[in-house]
């Protein structure tokens, strides 16, 4: 009996022991059916648009020990958001080749293909990166009017190959536009306010960035944390250097655009934070700088005198003193009875982001071409003033201006011709470059698109009268310091609107 | 006395080796608690997860006879799938409402079944009496046999603990601070300056009932400083009721 009792205890204390034995040993190995997938379809990434392109993907798969892939398996295609849809999985298929209408959002994705042994669970993958743009991610916006006097806006799409896109801006809630005048668009991917801004004549309204869409809603005066005294309707300027700082001009007062989704505090267009003042509509800033130059210049109509932004907090104007050598002066009724009136700014890549305005003078109507930079720190520079020729014919009336980027000559248009002028040098030359068969209605540098460092240009025409004959062209500037020359590189006569505003949109 | 020692360590080597054997999934062993869940608004990036322990009702800003405030309470531990009740009390002592001010709460509130969330609809009447007054309801949870109250404080923050079990309602007829009145661009608070910001920003008193963005505080604060510097310099200084002079925040330019 007591033996029974002691082989009895012998096995209970072999099962508790083996209770608490954990083995983690694996002694039955078998080969793992691998799914081998090939390189083809996955070697190059894809630059996909939305609505537009198909994705075909035909794998090359083998598996290690299921040579006629008889087996049973499922497969997966996902997308996974790499910015703004960060780590999110989109399904875009299930089945072993990818054929699938793109109407993912625009982004950057990695596409993942899986290939599941049902059998063993198992999951094999591959993957190549995906870009999804949309229709109207990439190109040249180009705004303006259509024959019937209502704003509307076409685009070259270069999101992948080149099409050309009408009536982009879709009004909705019976929103009608007036002629666009300036339009502008936050090309800073992460942005709070990813709106297109479309000025027009008789008001202004953001629109969604990737389909276009505005309404009497996204009236730009609804973007005023407290409704300005001037109604906040017509934006004549909006510049954005880098990531730093928006400025817009609205109704003669110039406004930061916060970072809190767009909206506009108080008007800067004070010296004193009591008494507000008319600013010209437009100003000057330093777009080769896109990292920390906060300093816009503007001119103020009242005073007659050029004035200045700059540094990290901003809430009104500063004014500008000469230096004792000056040979002109930032308060331009100390040179000229009663001061200039500003007819307009630009900006350019020359000599490190020169701005360039053009002034009159009332009294004998004769122009000059103030030439100011934006510096990083400190106070506006200036850069020269000429006195505009009388050779320069239609200056004053001219349609468009621009300042070249490795010469910094001017080009401006005036009625069907383009002409280039060497202000700079003594004498004076005016040449002209090409004349078109329509009045040109737009000039612009770029210095936005990826080529903003090739000296390129576009010129917009249209024959008033005969709708949608808008033609865009587009020009390199030789870089010759002795004449002006530039080169036609394309012509885009794609029955466009009478454009009066162009700008790149990024993506 | 050998065999019952062997029996002993028979009886423990056996229930030893079952146990070896078993193996048992951990599930939520709580007590069933509630508490109020009144989420703060505001902009900070866990506003959702921060809550209140005292809520605001100004007959001023809802301009109405009667108004019903909906007090939260959230549970903890598993959901039930049959309705609980839960009880909200008076703190009479620390209580300045009258029996006038509001419709007797009920002596219990149900929670119904496969809810996280209840509500407590308490129904305030704006009375003569609370013209230009303000009085403060103050409310606590009771355990009952459905729920604990297993948490009395609430992390906002590694700073602020907030009391969940007990909710401060305060109804008012008169000018009161709003969530959107921000000190640090409108200068402290008074009733003749908010009616003043009321005026020349021509918005409404609900206007306030939210908080703004920091860009449209600060542009009022600048609009209500031009204003009052305007005034002085036209010889027109404004006072506060105190004799002090009425000034806007420290922060409008900041």
């Amino acid at each position: 009996m007591k033996r029974i009792t002691y082989i009895f205890i012998a096995f209970l204390l072999s099962c508790s022991l083996g209770g608490c034995f954990r083995d983690l040993g694996n002694y039955d190995y078998t080969a793992v059916n691998e799914a081998v997938i090939g390189d083809k379809g996955f070697e190059t990434p894809y630059n996909v648009r939305i609505d537009i392109d198909k994705l075909q993907i035909n794998p090359e798969i083998s598996f290690t020990e299921d040579s006629g892939s008889s087996g049973e398996y499922s497969y997966e295609w996902v997308a996974v958001g790499q910015n703004f849809y960060r780590g999110q999985r989109f399904t875009i298929g299930t089945e072993r080749n990818l054929d699938y209408t793109v109407a993912l959002s625009a982004e950057e994705y990695i596409l993942y293909f899986k290939v599941k042994d049902q059998e063993t669970g198992i999951v094999f993958s591959k993957s190549v990166e995906l870009n999804v743009r949309a229709l109207y991610s990439t190109g040249w916006i180009l705004a303006g009017e259509d024959a019937d006097g209502k704003g509307q806006a076409d685009m070259v799409s270069i999101s992948n190959d080149m099409l050309f896109l009408h009536n982009v801006l879709k009004p909705e809630g019976g929103l009608e536009l007036s002629p666009v005048k300036t339009v502008w668009i936050d090309n800073d991917e992460y942005t709070s306010d990813n709106r297109l801004y479309a000025g027009t004549e008789k008001g202004s309204y953001k629109f969604s960035r990737e389909e276009f869409i505005g309404s009497p809603g996204t009236a730009l005066e609804y973007s005023f944390a407290s409704m300005p005294e001037t109604g906040g309707t017509v934006m004549t300027d909006n510049q954005k250097v880098g990531e730093v700082r928006q400025v817009i001009i609205v109704d003669k007062r110039a406004y930061i655009v916060s970072t809190d989704n767009g909206m506009i505090g108080n008007t800067i267009s004070s010296y004193d934070r009591m008494t507000d003042f008319d600013t010209a509509g437009k100003m000057i800033c330093n777009h080769t700088g896109v990292q920390g130059i906060r300093t816009f210049i503007f001119y103020d109509l009242e005073s007659r005198r050029f004035c200045y932004i700059s540094g990290l907090s901003v809430y009104n104007m500063q004014m500008l003193g000469d230096g004792e050598n000056d040979t002109w002066s930032w308060d331009t009724r100390n040179d000229h009875d009663g001061g200039l009136e500003f007819v307009t700014a630009f900006n350019s890549f020359f000599s490190g982001g020169q701005g360039t305005a053009v002034m009159k003078n009332p009294s004998d109507g004769q122009h000059y071409i103030y030439c100011i930079t934006a510096p990083r720190t400190g106070t506006p520079v200036k850069n020269g003033k000429y006195t505009v020729s009388s050779d320069a014919a239609g200056f004053g009336e001219a349609s468009g201006y621009i300042i070249t980027t490795n010469q910094g000559y001017m080009i401006y248009a005036s009625g069907n011709t383009l002409y280039g002028y060497n202000f700079r040098k003594s004498p004076q030359e005016v040449t002209v470059l090409k004349t078109f068969d329509a009045p040109v209605t737009c000039l612009k540098a770029d210095y936005e698109s990826p080529e903003k460092n090739m000296d390129c240009f576009y010129a917009a025409t249209y024959r008033d009268g005969e709708a949608n004959s808008g033609t865009v062209y587009k020009f390199y500037v030789k870089d010759n310091p002795d004449n002006i020359e530039i080169q036609q590189k394309d012509i885009w006569d794609e029955g466009f609107l009478k454009i009066h505003s162009i700008i790149y949109k990024a993506f | 006395m050998m065999k019952q020692t062997i029996h002993i360590i028979s009886v423990l080597l056996c229930s030893a080796a079952i146990l070896g054997c078993s193996s048992e999934i951990m599930t939520y062993e709580g007590e069933s608690g509630i508490y109020f869940a009144m989420k703060r608004i505001d902009n900070s990036v866990n506003s959702d997860t921060t809550y209140n322990e005292s809520s605001l009702l100004p007959f001023i800003v809802t301009e109405s006879a009667d108004s019903t405030f909906l007090l939260k309470v959230k549970i903890m531990g598993p959901v039930s799938h049959l309705d609980r009740k839960f009880i909200v009390r008076l703190d009479e002592q620390e209580s300045t409402v009258r029996e006038e001010d509001y419709t007797p709460l009920e002596p219990s509130y149900t929670l119904k079944a496969g809810e996280i969330f209840g509500v407590i609809p308490i129904t305030f009447h704006r009375t003569a009496s609370l013209g230009g007054q303000e009085r403060q309801m103050v409310l606590e949870l009771i355990a009952n046999e459905d729920f604990a109250l297993p948490i009395t404080l609430w992390k906002n923050s590694s700073t602020e603990y907030v009391n969940v079990t007990r909710h401060t309602v305060t109804v008012s007829d008169k000018y009161i601070q709003l969530p959107g009145y921000r000190e640090p661009y409108f200068g402290p608070f008074s009733e003749k300056k908010m009616k003043l910001l009321l005026e020349i920003s021509g918005m409404k008193l609900s206007d306030f009932n939210e908080p703004f963005s920091y860009t449209k505080a600060k542009a009022l604060g600048q609009q209500l400083d031009r204003y009052l510097k305007e005034q002085k310099a036209l010889g027109n200084t404004i006072y506060e009721d105190d004799g002090t002079e009425m000034r806007a925040g420290d922060f409008i330019y900041i």
